[in-house]
């Protein structure tokens, strides 16, 4: 028999999200609405921000020294692919919605 | 609320009789009531605005200026109807009641279908024109390149360490402050298509004047095209070559200033947010969900300074 490690297993943020998402649609109140909209985006984000964590550490601390140096073409190339890979972790909000349009 | 007002209107000798129609959903500093203020000549539909501890009382103030300065221009703006800059109001801060403009809201260009989201493009272009072709001395001293982004690095300090990307252009902007402008200008300050009210394929009406300030008009220019959300979908050349046009040219270099600053006063509202969220002292979840589009801004940030196209 196998054991999971938790005391129950948590719900995905995926499904939270799709849950929150449904439950916006039903809600008549136009402030509500957005602001589940919202929380909908917040949850289907949970835990991706720590992703490439070692990529993102290097990059980083290559960048300031370029900042330090006064090295501009450099510093924006590493700005560029650092901002690439923090994009590539974020799921897009709805912000049409979230915005109570 | 409703009696609040109409209480205040008669101890100007305005009879009349206010109605509370319902609060905006979108907007995230001020509060924004539409009202039906019925006098003996009719029925007025207005605005009534109202600072919260998140934009300070002086939001309204300086809102309340700038609309009497573009009152009777070509700049299409809400009328101005009552206001009261003290906090000896029914509300206990400032306020300001303006008409209520025909339209609707779009959140971005991208909402709006071709073509008339270019021929609303070329209106709002227009009216950035014609609003920097206005007089600004009346709402103070303006604001240079150099300490817009003075005032911006103090805030940033303020919300926490910064992402290195930000560090990074923040360093680049400062290598290149441009002079201040030849000709100081009104500057809407946050002049984009979710302070535009369109009715069909026409603008009626800019909204959300509380940052106006003279300073350089190149910094509105800038602005406008940056991608809030959503990337625009205009052409943006074309745009710029009609602004030129109108107002006698536009500095490529000084432009892209702008845009860069703008990109970090974007990162900016996303910080500020989300610590306004993270802190308690707002329960909004947009502000929460801010945080997920500064990575989003930070890559537009880049490209934009690699010289890579804006996605």
């Amino acid at each position: 028999m196998t054991l999971t490690p938790e005391a129950w297993p948590a719900p995905s943020p995926d499904r939270l999200a799709d849950a929150v998402a449904g439950l916006a649609e039903r809600v008549g109140e136009g402030d509500i609405r957005a602001q589940l909209h919202a929380l909908s985006g917040v949850l289907r984000n949970l835990g991706r921000e720590s992703l490439d964590g070692e990529a993102r550490g290097r990059l980083g601390a290559e960048l300031a020294d370029a900042v330090t140096a006064g090295d501009e073409r450099r510093t924006i190339v590493l700005m560029r692919e650092l901002a690439r890979i923090d994009r590539a972790a974020v799921r897009a909000v709805d912000w049409s919605a979230a915005s109570g349009a | 609320m409703g009696h609040g007002l109409a209480e205040w209107l008669r101890g100007r000798g305005v009879g009349a009789t206010v109605e509370v129609l319902g609060r905006a959903t979108v907007g995230l500093s001020q509060e924004t009531w539409f009202v039906r203020v019925t006098t003996a000549t009719g029925d007025v539909e207005a605005v009534l605005r109202l600072p919260t501890p998140a934009s300070g009382r002086r939001a309204i103030v300086t809102q309340r200026m700038a609309l009497q300065a573009v009152a009777g221009t070509g700049v299409p703006a809400p009328e101005l109807l009552w206001f009261d800059d003290g906090d000896q109001t029914p509300f206990s801060r400032p306020f300001i009641v303006m008409t209520r403009v025909a339209g609707t809201v779009p959140v971005g260009w991208h909402e709006v279908p071709e073509p008339t989201r270019t021929r609303l493009a070329e209106q709002a272009i227009e009216a950035l024109a014609a609003l920097h072709d206005l007089d600004p001395s009346p709402l103070g001293e303006p604001v240079t390149p150099g300490s817009d982004l003075e005032r911006l690095g103090r805030r940033l300090d303020r919300v926490g360490p910064l992402p290195p990307v930000l560090t990074g252009a923040i360093a680049w902007l400062a290598h290149r402050i441009p002079d201040p402008p030849v000709r100081p200008a009104i500057v809407h300050g946050d002049f984009r298509m979710g302070n535009l009210v369109v009715d069909g394929d026409r603008l009626t009406g800019v909204l959300d004047w509380e940052m106006a300030a003279p300073g350089d008009p190149l910094s509105d220019l800038g602005w406008c095209f940056i991608p809030v959300w959503e990337t625009a979908g205009v052409d943006e050349q074309a745009l710029v070559r009609r602004y030129a046009e109108r107002t006698g040219g536009v500095d490529p270099e000084r432009l892209h200033w702008h845009r860069v600053l703008g990109y970090l006063r974007l990162a900016y509202y996303a910080l500020a947010g989300a610590r306004a969220f993270d802190g308690g002292r707002s329960d909004d979840f947009r502000l929460a969900a801010l945080r997920l589009q500064l990575p989003v801004t930070l890559d537009r940030l880049a490209a934009t300074l690699a010289g890579d196209p804006v996605a």
